[in-house]
């Protein structure tokens, strides 16, 4: 009796040292937040957003995604008719760094998670960045954290939502967005 | 006569706006040589994405039904476990030309050029593995689909076979 006990205080104190282990390791990244700025959370279920394009961004290989208000406004002629992206729009940049398929070498496909960008449109909270809010949050592959940038990053990104607006006012008839709706 | 008169305009009328629902019409009217429906894969324009890739000729993206999407995120086929039957993929290719606009040196998509789409049907398509592949070109001038004439599935079965331990799919659920 006393060492069945004994073996049942072992096996929970054991269970107990694997759960909590687990649970300091793993990183929930929707706790992440730039200092400042966006949060993480804001963005949450961007895994499954649906797809607008890809590009390369240097060596870089990227995915871009928007959630279903942004995707319904591009459908709509956004912003090529001239129309802004309603509040709400989101969008997501995902950037993978670049591998040689080890099954196929002559396509290059994503190897670690690089970092993961942000815009939301919220006109009354971004007036003064064209009503996008920006954030950038880089990944750490070993480490399996996600990090906000930082004013090392290219681009910088400092304690606000504006880490994308000196850039993107170039594409300011397109409401502040590059990537064009691909066709497919 | 005046009825007549109206009845023509709204004629001309559905006629100006038909062209956009004949194009969607016609393209899901396609069949692949080997006789798989581009229709099976309708609405993979929304589809999630699994993966991205490129190429010196193109850039390309991987999408998924969400059958195919909540397969790889129960760890298929990693797991060992096949996909069930009922997923659907698409890849999605687009020559490419460098972002005028981008500050940074940036590839975009230019034209879309094809969509390879492959489906799992075990009691279908039993001799490749339960999948049945199919290619459908698009060419951007005439903004018309094609079923591709010159292959029965693409490189298909034969291609795909080299990948059969992860239940012949080459492009993993990324990480994002």
């Amino acid at each position: 009796m006393k060492s069945r006990s004994a073996l049942s205080i072992g096996v929970a104190a054991a269970l107990l040292a694997i759960t909590s282990a687990g649970v300091v390791l793993a990183q929930d990244k929707y706790t992440v937040k730039v200092p400042g700025g966006l949060a993480f959370s804001e963005f949450r279920g961007y895994e499954g957003w649906q797809l607008v394009s890809t590009s390369m961004d240097g060596n870089l290989i990227a995915a871009i995604v928007a959630n279903p208000m942004m995707i319904d406004a591009y459908k709509a002629g956004i912003p090529g008719n001239g129309q802004p992206f309603p509040d709400g729009a989101k969008m997501a940049k995902i950037h993978w760094d670049p591998k040689k398929l080890d099954t196929f070498p002559a396509a290059t496909v994503p190897g670690a998670l690089h970092d993961v960008d942000f815009m939301v449109k919220d006109s009354k909270r971004f007036a003064d960045s064209g009503g996008w809010g920006y954030a950038v949050f880089d990944y750490d592959a070993k480490a399996d954290t996600f990090t906000p940038g930082t004013t090392a990053d290219n681009p910088p990104q400092a304690n606000d939502a504006k880490c994308g607006f000196a850039c993107h006012t170039i594409v300011k008839g397109r409401d502040y967005v590059f990537t064009d709706y691909g066709k497919r | 006569m005046k009825k007549n008169i109206l009845s023509l305009a709204a004629m001309t009328a559905m006629l100006a706006v038909a062209p956009h629902a004949l194009a969607a019409d016609e393209k899901y009217s396609l069949k692949s040589p080997s006789g798989i429906a581009f229709s099976d894969f309708s609405g993979y324009e929304d589809w999630a994405v699994v993966s991205s890739a490129r190429t010196d000729e193109v850039l390309k993206v991987i999408v998924a039904n969400p059958t195919m999407i909540a397969a790889y995120k129960s760890g298929v086929p990693g797991n060992g476990q096949p996909f069930p039957d009922g997923s659907k993929i698409a890849k999605l290719q687009w020559k490419f030309k460098k972002s005028t606009e981008a500050p940074f040196a940036v590839d975009v998509p230019d034209v879309f050029t094809q969509a390879f789409v492959i489906e799992k049907d075990s009691k279908r398509f039993p001799r490749s593995g339960g999948w049945g592949y199919a290619l459908f070109n698009y060419d951007a001038p005439s903004d018309k689909f094609t079923a591709d004439a010159a292959s029965a599935s693409d490189c298909g079965h034969a291609c795909h076979v080299a990948v059969k331990a992860k239940d012949h799919i080459f492009h993993p659920y990324q990480k994002r």
